[in-house]
């Protein structure tokens, strides 16, 4: 990809993490990396300053590298992380309920213009993106070099759905925040958002039909469970050997049960940066039931998860005032 | 028509006891499962009676402010607020999942409140997740 903003990024994210290498500041940090394709990359843990050629950045980079953040996963060594606006939320709510220590995280925040979601590219050309060999962009539309084409497309048409809602600003809790001279970010706020009307409408038959026929195709490989940032439980009550939660069995009704006590339990922690949809290998639109959660919480308790270090989650705490819908 | 009723065992399950030596008549489609406080109910169990096949949960507490653990409903009614939400969205009519507030010496709100779950759920046509597993999507 040839964009001379992220370009710019890469190069002063290597001199950043070059200068926290050796002033030993961290013992390793966690970013991306060249994945198999060139539109792929992975997440990478870098602990000598020989390998910061490795660390990319660019519109592909769509993971949530706070999940290497959970508690399984360190041994009080002082940790560097790259984190998009999104991420940082994830961060914020391990550090707030207490899985991870602030002081011993060094948080870089990157400026991101909102990642490319190649799935929706596929659709439109109609075939796999490794066909693609290039993607480059202008103020408003990517080009999509093909072999014997170009494809010109709007941006916001091809970004991540989060993307298009996110405001890109400085998080309070980054240590350092990482953006180009020219400050050109766009304006692709308060898009319209595929949202969850259509289902809302529905019936409870046709929506019962509609959960059943995706989570008949689950085939508990718990994918979503271990992707997620904030399942951090060390045993997760569905690995637990004392008493059965959910049978071994992948039938319907037991995934019904596994997906919607998941979604309960990330009820006010989730915020809702995609990982466990991306992950899915049968395609299960989890993220429906996870903004669902999301959005009654706030209706009904006013309350965002990842905001701020300092909130109380409102499952933790209770108010007499509360409504009583039940008698 | 089955029910499963989960009563917190210092006011709801009294209540109950209550209405049988007060030989209060309620249907009889109901089981009891005594639990410490209505805030032990994690929401799986409500799911998962309800995916093997119950037609109805109702949790039953001491009312709000009288809890034997000073607080512990008002976890519970934050819980079952965003949980009665989830099962609407998932499918569920919410309807089959009901909370009461009774107190020890209310034997006869407890006999209503059966009556009541009852009176709702015969309401509901069909069931998601029917007892027979051959049936079952």
């Amino acid at each position: 990809m040839k964009n001379q903003s992220y370009i710019e990024l890469t190069a002063m994210l290597e001199q950043k993490i070059n200068q926290l290498l050796s002033e030993n500041k961290v013992d390793y940090l966690i970013v991306y990396g060249k994945g198999s394709f060139w539109f792929k990359t992975r997440p990478l843990l870098i602990r000598k300053q020989t390998e910061i050629e490795k660390v990319i950045w660019n519109r592909f980079c769509q993971f949530n590298l706070s999940t290497f953040l959970k508690p399984g996963s360190r041994k009080g060594e002082k940790i560097g992380i790259i984190t998009k606006k999104c991420d940082i939320r994830s961060v914020v709510e391990l550090i707030k309920n207490n899985q991870i220590n602030k002081d011993n995280l060094y948080i870089i925040q990157v400026a991101c213009d909102g990642i490319i979601n190649w799935q929706k590219l596929e659709n439109l050309l109609g075939a796999t993106v490794s066909k693609v060999i290039e993607v480059e962009e202008n103020a408003l539309n990517f080009v999509i070099k093909m072999p014997e084409t170009n494809i010109e497309v709007l941006k916001n048409d091809y970004l991540l759905d989060k993307c298009l809602i996110c405001d890109y600003q400085q998080s309070f809790y980054a240590d350092e925040f990482l953006i180009t001279s020219e400050e050109k970010v766009e304006e692709i706020k308060n898009q319209f958002l595929p949202s969850l009307e259509i289902l809302e409408n529905m019936s409870y038959e046709e929506r019962l039909e509609y959960w059943l026929k995706h989570f008949s195709r689950c085939m508990r490989c718990y994918a979503c469970r271990n992707v997620c940032p904030v399942c951090y439980c060390p045993t997760c009550m569905f690995d637990s050997q004392e008493g059965l939660w959910i049978s071994k069995e992948s039938k319907t009704s037991e995934n019904y049960v596994y997906h919607l006590t998941r979604a309960f339990h990330t009820a006010t922690l989730c915020v809702e940066c995609g990982e466990c949809e991306r992950v899915c290998p049968v395609n299960i639109p989890l993220m429906k039931l996870n903004n669902k959660l999301a959005k009654e919480v706030s209706e009904i308790f006013g309350y965002q998860a990842g905001l701020k270090v300092d909130e109380v989650s409102p499952f933790k705490t209770y108010c007499q005032e509360d409504s009583d819908e039940f008698k | 028509m089955e029910i499963v009723a989960f009563c917190c065992q210092w006011c709801s399950y009294a209540g109950a006891d209550l209405a049988g030596t007060s030989r209060l008549k309620y249907p009889a489609n109901i089981r009891i499962i005594k639990i410490p406080c209505s805030s032990r109910i994690n929401p799986t169990f409500i799911m998962r009676a309800l995916s093997k096949g119950v037609d109805g949960v109702m949790v039953a507490g001491c009312h709000p402010g009288d809890c034997h653990y000073s607080t512990g409903n008002y976890f519970t009614r934050r819980r079952l607020m965003v949980l009665k939400r989830l099962l609407e969205f998932s499918g569920i009519n919410p309807e089959r999942l009901q909370l009461y507030w009774i107190s020890a010496a209310e034997g006869g709100k407890f006999a209503e409140s059966v009556k009541d779950i009852i009176s709702k759920l015969e309401k509901i046509q069909d069931k998601p997740f029917p007892k027979n597993p051959e049936s079952s999507p």
